[in-house]
C-alpha cells in the first residue's frame, strides 16, 4: 500500500530529515522523492511504501500534520488511490 | 506514474476549491426486527442500529485522514418504518420513531 507524503512551506534547515525521522521511526518505506526549492518556498512529494508501517495510517497522517505545525509547514500523508482516482480514468 | 502537477492539483482542489465527500451512508435493514409487540420492536430496532452503526462516525473520520479528504456527512439509512412496523398489533407507533429518534 502506497501512500503520498507532501510538505510545502517556507524554506528551512532540517525539513527532509525531520519527516524522514519519523517515517523511519514507524518503519514506512520512502520510495521515491521529489523537491523543489522555489523564491524560498520548499514544496516535497514522497512516495512511500506504508504496507509494513508500525502506526496506523489514519494516526501517523495526523502526527506528521502536527509535526509539520510545529515547523511551520504543511505536511500531509494521503494514500495514492485519492490522486489516481482524480487524475487517472 | 504520478505526476508533481497532478499531487498539487488534487491539493488545491480540496484546500481551495473545497473538493469534499459528501456523505457516506451506511444502509441498515431493520426487516427482521419485525415483532408484534410494537415495544419490542422498537428495543429491537434501537438495539440492531446502535451495534451496527456504532463505529460509523470513527471510520469515517480515519478515512477522512487516510485520504486527506473531509467527509460531510455520516448518515444512516433504513427500511422504510412501515414495512417494519406492518407486524405490529398496535396504533400508535410513536416507540417506534422514538427508538429511531
Amino acid at each position: 500500500m502506497k501512500a503520498i507524503v507532501t510538505v510545502v512551506g517556507k524554506d528551512r534547515v532540517g525539513i527532509i530529515a525531520a519527516v524522514c525521522v519519523d517515517l523511519a521511526k514507524y518503519n514506512v518505506n520512502v520510495l521515491d522523492i521529489r523537491q523543489t526549492v522555489m523564491q524560498g518556498y520548499f514544496t516535497m512529494m514522497m512516495v512511500t511504501d506504508v504496507s509494513q508501517s508500525t502506526c496506523p495510517l489514519a494516526e501517523l497522517a495526523q502526527k506528521l500534520e502536527e509535526k509539520g505545525k510545529e515547523m511551520n509547514l504543511s505536511i500531509r500523508l494521503q494514500r495514492e488511490e485519492i490522486f489516481q482516482a482524480m487524475h487517472r480514468v | 506514474m504520478l505526476d508533481f502537477k497532478d499531487i498539487l492539483a488534487t491539493q488545491d482542489m480540496i484546500d481551495k476549491r473545497h473538493l469534499d465527500i459528501r456523505t457516506i451512508t451506511m444502509g441498515i435493514s431493520l426487516l427482521d426486527c419485525a415483532h408484534e409487540d410494537v415495544n419490542v420492536c422498537a428495543q429491537r430496532i434501537y438495539d440492531k442500529i446502535t451495534s451496527r452503526a456504532a463505529n460509523l462516525v470513527k471510520v469515517g473520520e480515519e478515512i477522512e485522514w487516510e485520504f486527506g479528504i473531509p467527509i460531510v456527512n455520516k448518515r444512516i439509512s433504513v427500511t422504510p418504518i412501515a414495512l417494519v412496523g406492518n407486524s405490529c398489533n398496535t396504533d400508535p407507533y410513536v416507540p417506534l420513531a422514538l427508538a429511531l429518534d
